[in-house]
């Protein structure tokens, strides 16, 4: 029955009665038009907030005119609650109650302890969240409740979550989570309206990643993903750091490290110079009064050249090009079939960054978006999109890690392998071992590589209450899904009995950060040593059978 | 099975047994438009849209999605070329017969059977049997992207009534490599004939 508006007579002429069911949607319509969304990045060092409006984004500046705030967290005694430059400017004399990088820790089962208070990450990083809201209601003059927020692409779920339970604690709902080198490929393609491949080189304050997408007819196709989630402009701060520590010990015989206050001014000012080497060929750094001794005050003064620098994060650049050759390979492409390079993330400024991958790829970046705000602009067009507020561009993305179930042998039955365009769904068939096994242990695993040992963990979980039956009979199916925020969810059912499983995973064992980052080049290194284990494995289960 | 699911995918994607690369790739951006999640609030939107990305997949394997690959670049680099585009179809044409430069020749004919139209398949059949083999293997990778799987057969018969197999052989080579990808599920009587010519 299809809603028809009627036509009758009213006493001043001919009226249209819409029935109720007509009504409804139409107020739906209009609150998605009229609903404010928000655009965020989350960044490890700085944030952004922007928006769709008019069939145009912009990031939108806070009081203070920036249209980057840095993600620093100050909690004073008084129980304030300080974000961004103020935060920043206090960080060096208030060092135990000032939080930097907190991205980096979301999912983890850190606490900071503040004023006798402890903080999870999720909390710290909901201020943040708080304060990008704030700028945003400002500019709109109305409440602002929903945000497609980014992250990393090399995110696991675990992370994934942690970010989204942020942005909610905060009071944001978050519509989507989209990787950031995609929102960075949106609003360039959307800005420009190029088509072609496009790879995107994303490296920021803490992580790394690189997309290789097809933009064609409005479609904006991932082909292939890869990142490293702990590498990025913070690394480079800590090399410059560990050198002027270095030389200052051995000028004056005074350790730097053992003085927090004074660590943290050589971060800002280490920070300061990496900014400066980009555009000067030397720079000197001084920072006066860093310690005192019995001859009187000392000061930090050195020189530094842009080849020393690039000496020193020689290494973390060869990773990311290694990252970007094996993306490539991924795709099936050859670097000559890249139309277009485009960098995100303050760290490309490097002229050595440029340099190597002019070298790789052979191509000149576009330049038309700034680097740091191009991440927030892609959110703020996914906005538009899912408020539709725009229909003509589409975003399919890929889940750059593979998922899968831990089999009989300890290895890993990959069911989803990676860069399948999400939203994906998989299903496996699981049976019982032994006479009249009531439960079945169910582990979640995500990764490359082949021994479950070598994967991150999702959590597992126990099917309970299987009917009794001899081994081998009993058939439970497992469905594992990715949606579109590449948040997966678990569900599990008796094919014979038709009864549905709960499932709710724990995320009790989790690796630490670095065994996550070097996950994938371990991967490539030792598909070998897979091949090998693979066979192990299965004459194992071979053997059980028998 | 398989032969059931490849049909089955051509039909969710809207096109026919003899849909080329280009045509299934339209096909399926138009697809994505229409049923992804984030632009359709349907319920079952999830579920379409996964059943297009899997029989896009399906048929992308089907099609020998590395052949096609080769293909798709060399069209690529044609279309990139703002001195080809801007000609019409005669002028082209001149190019491809007259020019002694093989690349001016395999680039024109490439951008003629771009401009599509009852003339392209003349224009391969012309450029197989061009004298340099640049032109002839541009040509057949042409075909491997741009035509449906019928035309392509259909050179494929062509070639072996003419019994010129022995001097263009790595021609033969290229052609083959392409149907073989294609046919394992099109059990169409043709395939047969040529594959066992093609082992003797």
């Amino acid at each position: 029955m299809v809603h028809r508006p009627i036509w009758t007579a009213g006493p001043y002429g001919p009226m249209v009665v819409l029935p109720a069911g007509a009504i409804y949607p139409l107020f739906r319509l209009w609150g998605y038009i009229m609903e404010p969304i928000i655009g965020i990045d989350f960044g490890t060092t700085y944030s952004a907030v922007a928006m769709f409006q008019g069939g145009t984004f912009h990031t939108i500046p806070n009081e203070y005119g920036d249209r980057v705030i840095p993600s620093v967290v100050y909690i004073a005694e008084t129980g304030d609650i300080y974000v961004g430059r103020p935060a920043k400017n206090v960080a060096v004399l208030h060092v135990d109650s000032v939080v930097q990088s907190v991205k980096r820790e979301l999912g983890s089962s850190l606490l900071y302890h503040i004023n006798g208070q402890s903080y999870t990450p999720e909390r710290i990083a909901s201020f943040i969240f708080g304060t990008l809201r704030s700028i945003a209601e400002k500019q709109y003059g109305t409440p602002v409740k929903k945000a497609v927020v980014t992250v990393p692409a090399y995110f696991d779920d675990c992370r994934r979550k942690a970010t989204r339970k942020a942005a909610q604690m905060a009071g944001l709902e978050v519509l989507r989570l989209i990787n950031e080198p995609t929102a960075a490929a949106l609003a360039y393609g959307f800005s420009t309206e190029r088509e072609g491949k496009v790879l995107v080189y994303d490296l920021g304050g803490g992580t790394f990643d690189v997309s290789i997408l097809e933009i064609r007819e409005g479609v904006f196709e991932v082909i292939a993903t890869n990142g490293d989630a702990s590498l990025g402009g913070d690394d480079f701060d800590r090399k410059i750091v560990e050198v002027l520590v270095e030389q200052f010990r051995e000028e004056n015989r005074i350790d730097l490290k053992e003085d927090r206050f004074a660590l943290q001014k050589v971060y800002e000012e280490a920070e300061k110079a990496k900014r400066l080497l980009s555009e000067q060929r030397m720079i000197e750094i001084e920072i006066p009064f860093i310690a005192a001794d019995k001859r009187g005050p000392l000061h930090l003064t050195s020189r530094m050249t842009r080849l020393f620098f690039e000496e020193l994060i020689c290494s973390f650049l060869d990773k990311t090009i290694r990252l970007v050759k094996a993306t490539l390979k991924d795709a099936g492409l050859k670097p000559e079939d890249i139309d277009r390079l485009l960098l995100v993330g303050g760290s490309t400024r490097i002229p050595l960054v440029r340099k190597m991958l002019a070298e790789t790829l052979g191509l000149e970046p576009e330049g038309s978006i700034s680097p740091e705000e191009v991440v927030a602009m892609g959110a703020a067009v996914q906005a538009g999109v899912l408020s539709g507020q725009t229909a003509n561009c589409v975003l399919v993305d890929v889940t750059p890690l593979g998922l899968g179930v831990e089999n009989q042998g300890g290895l890993m039955h990959a069911m989803i392998p990676r860069n399948t365009p999400i939203p994906a769904r998989a299903s496996v068939i699981f049976t019982t071992v032994q006479d009249y096994q009531k439960a079945v242990l169910i582990h979640i695993i995500q990764g490359e590589r082949r021994n479950v040992k070598d994967n991150l963990s999702l959590g597992s979980f126990r099917l309970e209450g299987i009917r009794e039956a001899p081994k081998g009979e009993p058939r439970i199916e497992v469905i594992l899904e990715i949606d579109t925020n590449g948040i997966v969810d678990v569900s599990a059912e008796d094919l014979d009995t038709r009864c549905r499983y709960s499932v709710t995973l724990d995320n009790t064992f989790r690796l630490s950060e670095d065994e996550v980052s070097s996950m994938v080049l371990d991967a490539q290194v030792s598909a070998l040593d897979d091949m090998h284990l693979n066979c192990y494995s299965n004459s194992l289960v071979e053997e059980e059978r028998l | 099975m398989k032969k059931y699911e490849l049909v089955r995918s051509l039909k969710i994607l809207g096109v026919d047994e003899n849909a080329s690369f280009c045509d299934v790739q339209t096909a399926y951006r138009k697809l994505v438009l229409k049923y992804h999640p984030d632009v359709n609030r349907r319920l079952d939107a999830p579920r379409r849209f996964r059943e297009i990305v899997e029989a896009y997949g399906l048929v992308l394997e089907m099609m020998g999605s590395q052949a096609t690959a080769v293909g798709a670049r060399l069209i690529d680099s044609v279309l990139k070329d703002r001195m080809i585009r801007a000609m019409d179809a005669e002028e082209l044409e001149k190019r491809f017969r007259y020019s002694s430069s093989p690349d001016v020749r395999a680039s024109a004919m490439i951008a003629l059977v771009l401009h599509g139209g009852e003339g392209s398949r003349r224009i391969l059949f012309k450029a197989l049997r061009d004298s340099d083999e640049r032109v002839r293997v541009a040509a057949l990778q042409t075909a491997g992207t741009l035509c449906g799987m019928k035309d392509v057969l259909r050179i494929f018969a062509s070639l072996l009534l003419e019994r010129k197999l022995v001097v263009w052989k790595r021609a033969f080579k290229e052609i083959s490599r392409i149907l073989q990808r294609r046919v394992v599920d099109f059990n169409s009587e043709v395939m047969t004939v040529s594959a066992s010519r093609s082992q003797g």
